[in-house]
């Protein structure tokens, strides 16, 4: 039956490997227990809402392989469990702290409420295991879950070696079987980063599609005839779907994204900042490093004040669901439009964000996208969500092209990842990539500790190959964390390289050193490194 | 007997009154030597006497805990290597305007190549990139396609050309320019840049829609600005920017 558009959201969640089982305080390791707090945990309560009132919802799920090796890690597991019990006893200090302060105690004993039930849900709900939960939901068919490159490779710079480029994917399809026990339908290419040619890759691993950003497919060869609202099929039979700009606008843009307004929270006023050292010292970081610790009291009130007011939960609960009716407003129109055109097909748009955007940067996200869901039959019952498998499967016939080189960085291709301050990286991971299928092809049959070594090798490849570093270095945040990250795998690499080639004895004790300090991808074969490569 | 106890009472007590003391001392220093760091305006409402017990008791707590694991991932870390003693040149594409190319040239294969000319030729001979664009060379020959010529310094090991077109076929050779012309040391494998535009080439099968083709005019647009909708996620819960994407404060 035709609706009048469609509509799928594809959440990409992603986190780099972060776990240093070597100390207790690293900061990075924050971003994972951040995320599972205002991000995963938000998300899985919108979307078993929805599946516990039957709704007619589904939305894609990009599950990074990264983020699933450390979901699924039981040291990182005990860490976030004490991350979020030390949050809980913050929030009791907080609540006697404003005691007399109406604007604030409400709120402290908001963080109190929301910290417990995240502790629970963790621990009793979940048993630490969110990938199940996750896996449930596909199940129940609320999401369609795609992984991306096994660490998040920036493929086209990834390119002189293809073989490279293969074991991303190929490790990222086995990853994803290892945990949700099916082949992924299609895959999210980190930063949407797509070269002519990777698309023969994709099929060898039988993924069905990948999202593009939009001038992938309108700039598409030969040019497309739907422009943005339906996919194009590569001649190797991988579906390509671009994203929506109109939709992207409204939520990303700095200007006039629902983000920036005023009553939503206010990220960079945060307790850990703005309090006595003293006090939130024994909840910053052991060297007296402060830090975010999600106590955050204010709201935007403008985006050019230093005059913040405080957070009215309430406004700002009123505020995600009127962006959410004028979100689903501005999508019947854009559909109503687009069926003026297009007539024998329905119109498709993709709206493609980070998930991490929903909770984290955004901390009434996962409010607004429930809403969005919620609200849906109301604003307009003619428009549907779907998935790109879905799509594919109602309408087979897909107009052939090759989708244009691009990515969804800045500027739309590669110079994020390739640029004055991390062009130095790539000779490096490309001696590194050649040397590792020097290695597969030269022991075929390694067993034993050689075997070891190898497998380690290719971990400590795929680590150092993660596009988050070029990023980090880019955009000059924890940049001395990524470069020493990007050093210490392409120096595991060399170290291993030099055992394996009699330039230092093979020593069990480094390598096992090595495996537990990298344990991602246990069942990681380095052989796929000399797989052949198809070109066509 | 009942001296030697008392004896060994007094051993065990001093000993014990010693690391109290060792260990209030040690305490105590360390509090002194706490600075009160940064004091910012409070998020609200006066800081409470009975919460400080409660936070020397977990900073107490924290100091007396065993430290595991003083050695960071990165302490001692050797640097990269410089050189890899290997004959490479590398080109990446950047954007439809920008390739970017790395190389390095080991002494035996210059050696190699020097000995086929006159040394001082050799010598002064400047070191050149020679950027061809092999589109309309059916058998990317670089000997049959228009170059362009970057003298660089010897020292040099990589190069942006910013000033490349979209849809062409490039390839770099590094060489040195002798009396008798150019002489390559390295040739790169061929790139082609992205289309920044629309395709010309339209399936009879598929006639575009006019009116949907013109959406990224419509919208802020074209490929050159699409970074104003672009993920302003920089970086994850790091400190270092306080003016964030949407909030302006600081």
């Amino acid at each position: 039956m035709m609706s009048k558009g469609l509509i799928a959201f594809v959440l990409h969640a992603h986190l780099p490997f972060v776990r240093h089982p070597d100390k207790e305080d690293y900061l990075e390791e924050r971003w994972l227990f951040e995320a599972i707090t205002e991000c995963y945990l938000p998300l899985l309560q919108v979307f078993e809402g929805w599946r516990q009132d039957r709704l007619p919802v589904t939305v894609t799920l990009t599950m990074s392989p990264t983020l699933l090796s450390m979901l699924a890690d039981p040291l990182m597991q005990t860490r976030y469990s004490k991350f979020i019990a030390d949050l809980t006893l913050l929030a009791e200090l907080e609540i006697e702290r404003t005691s007399g302060d109406p604007a604030f105690s409400g709120l402290a004993h908001l963080y109190r409420e929301r910290f417990n039930n995240a502790r629970q849900a963790f621990e009793e709900k979940y048993h630490r295991d969110l990938i199940k939960a996750f896996r449930e939901l596909q199940q129940a068919g609320i999401l369609e879950i795609i992984p991306c490159p096994a660490t998040h490779g920036y493929l086209p710079l990834l390119r002189p070696q293809p073989t490279a480029v293969a074991a991303q994917i190929g490790v990222a399809v086995h990853t994803y079987q290892r945990y949700f026990g099916q082949k992924p339908p299609g895959i999210w290419l980190a930063e949407c980063a797509y070269y002519p040619g990777l698309e023969n890759i994709l099929a060898k691993y039988d993924l069905g599609y990948f999202i593009t950003d939009a001038h992938g497919i309108l700039f598409a060869t030969p040019r497309p005839r739907y422009g943005l609202y339906a996919p194009v099929m590569t001649p190797a039979g991988v579906a390509a779907f671009g994203r929506d700009l109109e939709s992207s606008k409204q939520v990303w843009s700095n200007d006039e994204g629902y983000p920036g307004d005023g009553d939503y929270r206010e990220y960079y006023r945060d307790i850990g900042y703005d309090l006595d050292f003293e006090y939130v010292r024994p909840f910053i970081h052991p060297d007296g490093i402060r830090l975010h610790t999600g106590f955050k009291y204010y709201r935007i009130t403008h985006r050019k004040t230093k005059d913040k007011q405080p957070y009215v939960p309430a406004w700002a609960e009123a505020k995600a669901a009127l962006h959410a009716g004028n979100f689903l407003f501005n999508r019947s129109h854009q559909v109503t439009y687009l069926n003026q055109i297009m007539g024998e097909r329905e119109p498709l748009i993709i709206c493609p964000y980070d998930a991490e955007l929903f909770g984290h940067w955004w901390y009434e996200g996962p409010l607004f996208l429930n809403q969005v869901i919620r609200q849906q039959v109301q604003v307009d019952p003619g428009l549907q969500f779907t998935t790109p498998s879905r799509y594919l499967q109602k309408y087979p016939l897909i107009q052939p092209a090759i989708p244009c080189e691009s990515s969804w960085g800045a500027n739309g291709y590669h110079d994020v990842w390739l640029d004055g301050s991390n062009h130095w990286l790539y000779r490096h991971l490309h001696r590194a990539a050649k040397r590792m299928i020097r290695l597969s092809r030269d022991h075929t049959g390694a067993g034993g500790l050689t075997r070891r070594a190898l497998n380690q090798m290719a971990r400590e490849l795929l680590l150092a190959q993660s596009s988050d570093w070029a990023f980090i270095i880019k955009t000059d945040t924890a940049v001395q964390y990524a470069v020493n990250r990007s050093v210490y795998h392409l120096n595991n690499c060399s170290l291993i390289y030099q055992m394996l080639t009699d330039q230092k004895p093979l020593n069990e004790t480094v390598i096992a050193e090595l495996e537990e300090y990298a344990n991602l991808f246990p069942d990681l074969d380095y052989r796929i490194y000399s797989e052949p490569v198809p070109t066509q | 007997m009942i001296p030697s106890f008392f004896g060994g009472f007094s051993l065990v007590t001093s000993l014990l009154m010693t690391a109290a003391l060792a260990l209030l001392m040690a305490w105590m220093f360390q509090d002194a030597r706490r600075g009160t760091g940064p004091t910012r305006k409070k998020a609200g409402g006066n800081h409470p006497e009975q919460t400080r017990n409660q936070e020397a008791w977990q900073e107490f707590s924290t100091e007396l805990a065993p430290q595991i694991g003083q050695s960071r991932f990165d302490n001692n870390l050797a640097p990269l290597p410089g050189k890899y003693e290997k004959d490479t040149i590398v080109l990446l594409v950047r954007s439809p305007h920008s390739i970017y190319s790395y190389w390095e040239v080991s002494p035996q294969h210059q050696r190699d190549v020097a000995q086929k000319h006159p040394p001082a030729d050799w010598q002064n001979a400047p070191w050149v990139l020679r950027l061809y664009d092999t589109t309309d060379n059916p058998a990317a020959d670089p000997a049959l396609s228009p170059y362009h010529d970057v003298f660089i310094a010897e020292t040099v090991d990589n190069w942006n050309f910013n000033q490349v077109f979209p849809s062409r076929k490039y390839i770099v050779a590094l060489g040195r320019l002798l009396p008798g012309g150019f002489v390559p040391l390295l040739i790169s494998a061929p790139v082609i840049t992205p289309a920044a535009s629309p395709s010309a080439l339209i399936d009879p099968n598929w006639p575009p829609l006019v009116t949907l083709q013109d959406i990224l005019s419509s919208c802020p647009g074209k490929t050159g600005e699409i970074s104003g909708i672009t993920s302003p996620v920089a970086g994850w819960g790091l400190p270092a920017s306080p003016a964030g994407a949407w909030s302006h404060d600081e």
